[in-house]
């Protein structure tokens, strides 16, 4: 039993948060979030020339970068990335593993037609992968965005945004048939969903440094508020939070990453999806009430990560759901 | 990162476990217990080896506190001895107290409570006032201690006392080994909201302990109280998280047996109990790795204790929730024997005992959030 960081775990978090804290200060993530596109231009080339995309990295990696984009609010398509390249082509991707899209196999190819999304970060990407249903069953397939019409939303987190998209007879490639998709999709579900968890940790964490920072030094009644122990009580049950999901989210990653068996991967990704989202909102709303004031104004960037922690709990399976798969397992 | 037990870890897993179903029923009392666990070698996990202990690694003895939690094996009488006088006497004992009590302590036969708690010195240890005054060949001790674990089985007694009113509240405190049989030494059982008495209050009244008898320098009680009470820290939540998932069972074995199962808020609370239960266990490993590797518990110990207590007291009212108009009774002929009803009461100790759930939140606020001191 060894539950702790290797050293080149430990320099592998350390030169990402250097990387993200030069590049992406939390001024330039909040002009970024209301630019046109939401993305930090050349910023997915810059992510691909450090390596993020080496489909060597395990898992437990991969949730350190995702901690660390969370961190920083990382604006640029990481998330698929990490998820997806074991798969897929060096490009910034996005995917949908649930779609009303209909595939066809002709001798040059595949052909796909039909709709989806609300899809992230579908806009800047070169590629979508996308299930689509064939007479074999569903398979996964890589369609160019230049070949999919896609339609832009107004979106929550403007950090992370939405579109939908349409396909006719669009020229599609098969990343996965019939026979293995299952399996892959499965096996996708727990690696996108895991490095979210990690992410909303990286996410509460902050929340947490900024409600900290200002509590040290904000006075009020002649006393710096972190003496008031309604604030201090509030800031330590959020280090409560963050340090039970954090354990939960890297017993999770190193499970999955060993390809462990399937209820066991279930339950730890379910956990760490359930704790990190409460961690997630428990530290941004607490960040919001210690700030005061300047947390509720446009200028403070607190609300682009409580954003995010919102994003992460609308995104996917409810918790209620998870909590339901749990006790279905512990009860049935 | 491996979160399987390595060869040598699995090994003694599975000789604990197989040594534990063997063991007979009943041996709970009076001691039989230490005496088998000693036998079988599993006294002192992580005492050095020259004092008679086996000198392995803090996870060895996080295995044995989870194993022996997850077999419901009875409690340990001497658990405070093994796990706080023996390191302390080895640390700061002298040759005589060494060969006294360290072998005694690993054989069960000297049986160890804590004199520390007093009526006016919970949280705020240090104000006791408990008084050691000086005589030609000892001192003479006059007070009152309070919810002293094991205290009506001990042998002996660590025991804090004031040897220098004059001086700030920290210093002028001593450390002793008090005989319980001593003349002077009145123990009264302590008796809880739920009826049932595991602590103990201790009465002492001009009780004389002799010069040899005095742990580390004299007026220095508090360094020794310190090192004491660190010793506790380390695998005691793996301790703690086991039996929680014990309890787990017992509150899914209810959920059955009450035809609650598919009740859609029970089986929300059930598992949102999971995911804290979950969250525990890891960060108890997270702990015991940092532990392991730097000699101290990690920050992230810290929140163990906190977390537990909230998530025992919260399954334990789910539980008595679940019996409805079963819960007004009490006693034989209730369910389990009012297994549940006790139990409710006595987990609203768990945010008192050990570190109140606020000094704890003001440890993380202070020391790891790094927020200006309060006091």
């Amino acid at each position: 039993m060894e539950f702790g960081f290797s050293k080149e775990q430990d320099e592998l978090r350390e030169v990402s948060r250097k990387f993200l804290d030069r590049h992406y200060p939390a001024e330039r993530v909040a002009e970024i979030a209301d630019s046109a596109d939401g993305s930090a231009a050349g910023g997915w080339q810059q992510l691909a020339a450090l390596g993020w995309h080496d489909p060597e990295l395990g898992l437990v990696e991969r949730a350190i970068l995702a901690e660390e984009s969370g961190y920083a609010l990382h604006p640029v398509p990481w998330w698929p990335t990490l998820t997806l390249s074991p798969l897929a082509k060096e490009e910034p991707m996005a995917f949908v593993l649930e779609t009303e899209c209909r595939a066809v196999s002709i001798p040059d190819g595949w052909r796909v037609s039909g709709r989806g999304g609300p899809v992230p970060e579908l806009g800047g990407a070169a590629a979508l992968v996308l299930a689509a249903q064939t007479t074999d069953g569903p398979v996964l397939l890589r369609v160019p965005a230049t070949h999919l019409t896609i339609t832009a939303r107004d979106s929550f987190d403007g950090l992370r945004r939405m579109a939908e998209f349409n396909c006719d007879n669009a020229v599609a490639h098969l990343v996965c048939d019939a026979a293995a998709t299952p399996g892959t999709i499965q096996v996708l579900h727990c690696w996108s969903q895991t490095l979210l968890a990690a992410e909303g940790v990286g996410v509460a964490r902050r929340a947490y440094d900024f409600a900290r920072a200002h509590a040290a030094t904000r006075t009020q009644f002649d006393r710096p508020i972190g003496t008031y122990q309604g604030v201090s009580f509030r800031i330590a049950q959020t280090y409560v939070a963050i340090e039970l999901a954090l354990s939960l989210t890297y017993r999770a990653a190193w499970l999955v990453g060993q390809g462990s068996d399937k209820s066991g991967v279930d339950d730890a990704v379910s956990c760490a999806v359930v704790a990190s989202r409460e961690a997630a909102m428990l530290a941004c709303e607490d960040a919001i009430q210690v700030l005061g004031g300047i947390g509720m104004t446009w200028e403070h960037p607190i609300h682009r990560w409580y954003r995010r922690a919102l994003w992460l709990d609308a995104f996917g399976a409810g918790s209620a759901e998870h909590r339901q798969r749990l006790a279905a397992a512990l009860l049935s | 990162m491996d979160l399987h037990d390595s060869a040598e870890q699995a090994q003694f897993r599975a000789g604990l476990r197989e040594w534990l179903r063997q063991q007979p029923a009943g041996q709970a009392q009076m001691g039989s217990w230490n005496k088998a666990l000693h036998e079988a070698g599993y006294a002192g996990l992580t005492w050095p080896q020259k004092y008679g202990g086996r000198g392995l690694s803090p996870v060895y003895q996080g295995i044995f506190a989870e194993e022996c939690a997850l077999a419901d094996a009875p409690d340990q009488l001497n658990v405070i001895g093994l796990n706080m006088v023996g390191p302390t006497l080895i640390r700061y004992g002298t040759d005589t107290q060494q060969k006294k009590h360290l072998n005694a302590i690993l054989a069960g036969e000297h049986i160890f409570c804590q004199g520390f708690s007093e009526p006016e010195a919970g949280t705020d240890l240090a104000s006791i006032r408990t008084r050691a005054r000086p005589t030609a060949d000892g001192w003479v001790i006059e007070g009152e201690k309070l919810w002293s674990s094991y205290a009506s089985f001990a042998d002996y007694c660590l025991l804090l006392a004031r040897t220098d009113p004059e001086v700030a509240k920290h210093r002028g405190i001593t450390c002793f080994l008090l005989d319980m049989r001593s003349p002077g030494v009145t123990v009264r059982p302590l008796r809880q909201i739920n009826g049932e008495s595991d602590f103990g209050q201790i009465i002492l009244e001009n009780a004389f302990v002799p010069h040899e008898c005095v742990v580390g320098p004299v007026d220095n009680g508090w360094q020794v109280a310190l090192a004491t009470l660190a010793h506790e820290r380390g695998t005691f939540g793996i301790t703690l998280t086991a039996r929680l998932s014990v309890q787990f069972g017992r509150l899914l074995a209810t959920v059955r047996e009450m035809g609650k199962q598919d009740d859609p808020l029970v089986r929300d609370e059930v598992a949102r109990l999971h995911v804290e239960l979950s969250a525990l266990r890891w960060t108890g490993y997270r702990a015991l790795t940092s532990l392991e590797e730097t000699g101290e518990p990690g920050p992230e110990s810290s929140v163990l204790k906190l977390q537990w207590s909230q998530t025992h007291q919260r399954l334990t009212k789910l539980a008595l929730r679940l019996l409805g108009p079963g819960a007004l009774l009490d006693g034989a002929g209730s369910y389990w024997d009012g297994y549940w009803q006790a139990q409710v009461l006595r987990s609203r100790g768990n945010s008192i005992e050990g570190g109140t759930s606020e000094i704890l939140k003001g440890v993380i606020a202070e020391r790891i959030a790094g927020l200006p001191r309060s006091r």
